[in-house]
């Protein structure tokens, strides 16, 4: 009798490889969300979710001593940066596995279109992921391979222009990594997947709704929260009861804005009893979200004179912060005329009533 | 007929009186929530912020009542201008501001029960409330309520032409405000026109 978590891994494989060859691999195929690879997502998932301890990806016939498939040299898709094999399991939305350290599912999907505006859209898969994945399945040792942003993107790494070692001392004296540092790293937070700079998204709402989702997927849950804080959870309505306005301001920053340090550092996430409080710090001329949320924008746009913060005009009006130099120039001039006219007038009242006095 | 009338009746005196605190403290707010660096040694914002609200909303009341009570009462007729002869009477209005008032001349068009209001008076104060005080409060109010403004004024978000709008008119009325305080000693004496305003003035009826 074959135990039940191996008799899992076998059906897993044998469907798997029966699917291949019922719906034969097309290396011109686009998205591979398609009946046939949902009958795989359904295996993939039960079969993956009872391999113990695994973190790496596609682990659903590790082990299981079935010839492996090369991956290498094979034939992109249309997406350049998903190469079509790997495209064939990870594009399905539901290969996932069952991490039993942590005990969640944890995604292996791989959102095509996603990756496609991505920052990281000209990468092939191999490009970031070790040459074990090259094959499949992928061995053991291959899917407990973990790869951090800083291997690219640090001081002589292979993206010079774009080193992250501040990013990373910033992120070491943020709340999540000191209260749980074996829990978080990038990825806990970032999609390298979907990944878009600021300087590169686009309409700012969307940008600021895509941002906060990453804190509200585990914000707005006692689950997501409580591992964390003592706390007992209370909902982000409850906690933010003080703010006024309080849909406006979520749809209208990002919960970055007040939760990081005024002064830069959008990777030193703060306890909660150290965010922003003071309204003015962005309801000012200078206000903080120039050096924040409309940094790169910012920057073009101060160049131009007129209006004080035009490119945050263009989207929303924050009061204090939003202002055109000429509209307060003409008001003070038009109010300090009118207070000098009567002045002046009152004076002149004033000096020929005394005269007619003395007369 | 030998019988007198209010000039200021009491509904009258009270929103006026209302309405210029409430004005006065919407401006102090609204200067601090426009230049919070230069303005909150005088104020906090968060302060500023609730005074602003409570007044407006109080104005917003206060200026709905102003219209029902103007309305029940007729007095809505002093703001409209007798067309014949308008520009020449208005003329001879400055020409008394300007000259007459240093000679110790009298005012041309004194109130009456039939006519409250100079020339002058008439435009600018059916201006103030009939067009920008309207203005303001409506603008003030969908500041209030920005998921009721709309998304989109050519092609930019809906809130920030309701705010230029609302900072341009409330710009107006300031220097309106200043130049109506001022007016007001222009009376036979410096203090006679805010008497009226707080006591009352009774005329003869001359219908």
């Amino acid at each position: 009798m074959i135990p039940a978590p191996k008799r899992g891994i076998a059906t897993a494989v044998l469907l798997f490889v029966v699917s291949m060859v019922v719906f034969p691999w097309d290396p011109a195929a686009g998205n591979t969300d398609t009946a046939g690879i949902a009958s795989v997502a359904g295996i993939a998932g039960g079969g993956v979710s009872v391999i113990p301890g695994t973190a790496g990806a596609g682990g659903a016939a590790g082990g299981t001593g079935t010839r492996g498939v090369a991956v290498s040299g094979v034939a992109r898709s249309a997406n350049k940066g998903f190469d079509a094999l790997c495209e064939r399991c990870h594009g399905m939305r539901t290969m996932a596995y069952h991490d039993q350290r942590t005990g969640r599912m944890v995604s292996l999907f791989v959102d095509r279109q996603k990756l496609a505006q991505s920052s990281h859209k000209q990468q092939a898969c191999l490009d970031c992921h070790g040459s074990g994945f090259k094959v499949f399945p992928h061995d053991a040792a291959t899917r407990l391979e973990t790869r951090h942003c800083v291997d690219c993107h640090m001081e002589g790494g292979r993206f010079q222009r774009n080193k992250f070692e501040h990013i990373e001392r910033d992120f070491l004296q943020s709340v999540h990594f000191q209260a749980m540092p074996d829990r978080f790293d990038c990825f806990s937070c970032h999609d390298p997947h979907a990944f878009q700079t600021l300087r590169n998204q686009g309409e700012i709402g969307a940008l600021i709704q895509r941002d906060n989702q990453i804190c509200l997927g585990c914000h707005s849950t006692p689950a997501g929260t409580t591992p964390l804080s003592k706390r007992r959870f209370t909902s982000l309505e409850t906690t933010h009861n003080w703010l006024p306005q309080v849909a406006l301001h979520w749809r209208s920053v990002r919960c970055l804005e007040c939760h990081t340090p005024a002064l830069g550092g959008n990777h030193v996430i703060l306890k909660a009893s150290y965010a922003e409080r003071n309204c003015v710090s962005c309801h000012t001329r200078d206000s903080m979200l120039l050096t924040k949320l409309y940094k790169f924008r910012a920057q073009e746009d101060r160049q131009k004179a007129g209006f004080i913060n035009s490119v945050v005009l263009n989207d929303a009006y924050i009061v204090g912060a939003t202002r055109n130099h000429w509209l307060d120039r003409a008001s003070v001039a038009l109010v300090g005329f009118t207070l000098l006219g009567v002045v002046l007038h009152g004076l002149g009242r004033w000096i020929t009533a005394r005269r007619q006095k003395r007369e | 007929m030998n019988r007198t009338v209010e000039l200021y009746p009491v509904w009258l005196r009270v929103w006026h009186g209302f309405n210029a605190v409430n004005f006065l403290l919407l401006l102090l707010s609204g200067v601090v929530l426009h230049f919070p660096e230069v303005m909150l040694n005088v104020l906090s914002f968060s302060v500023a912020r609730i005074l602003h609200n409570t007044c407006g909303v109080l104005m917003a009341l206060g200026y709905v009542f102003y219209l029902s009570a103007s309305y029940v009462s007729r007095n809505w007729r002093h703001y409209v201008p007798e067309r014949q002869g308008f520009v020449p009477r208005m003329m001879t209005q400055i020409r008394f501001y300007a000259v007459g008032i240093f000679q110790k001349g009298e005012q041309p068009f004194p109130a009456t029960a039939r006519a409250k209001f100079n020339p002058l008076q008439q435009v600018t104060y059916l201006g103030v409330m009939f067009g920008l005080v309207p203005v303001l409060v409506v603008t003030g109010v969908l500041f209030l309520f920005p998921e009721y403004a709309p998304d989109q004024i050519l092609d930019r978000g809906g809130i920030w032409p309701l705010a230029l709008l609302h900072q341009i008119v409330a710009t107006f009325l300031t220097a309106f405000l200043v130049g109506h305080i001022y007016l007001a000693t222009a009376g036979k004496t410096v203090t006679e026109e805010f008497r009226k305003m707080a006591f009352g003035e009774k005329v003869r009826d001359d219908v």
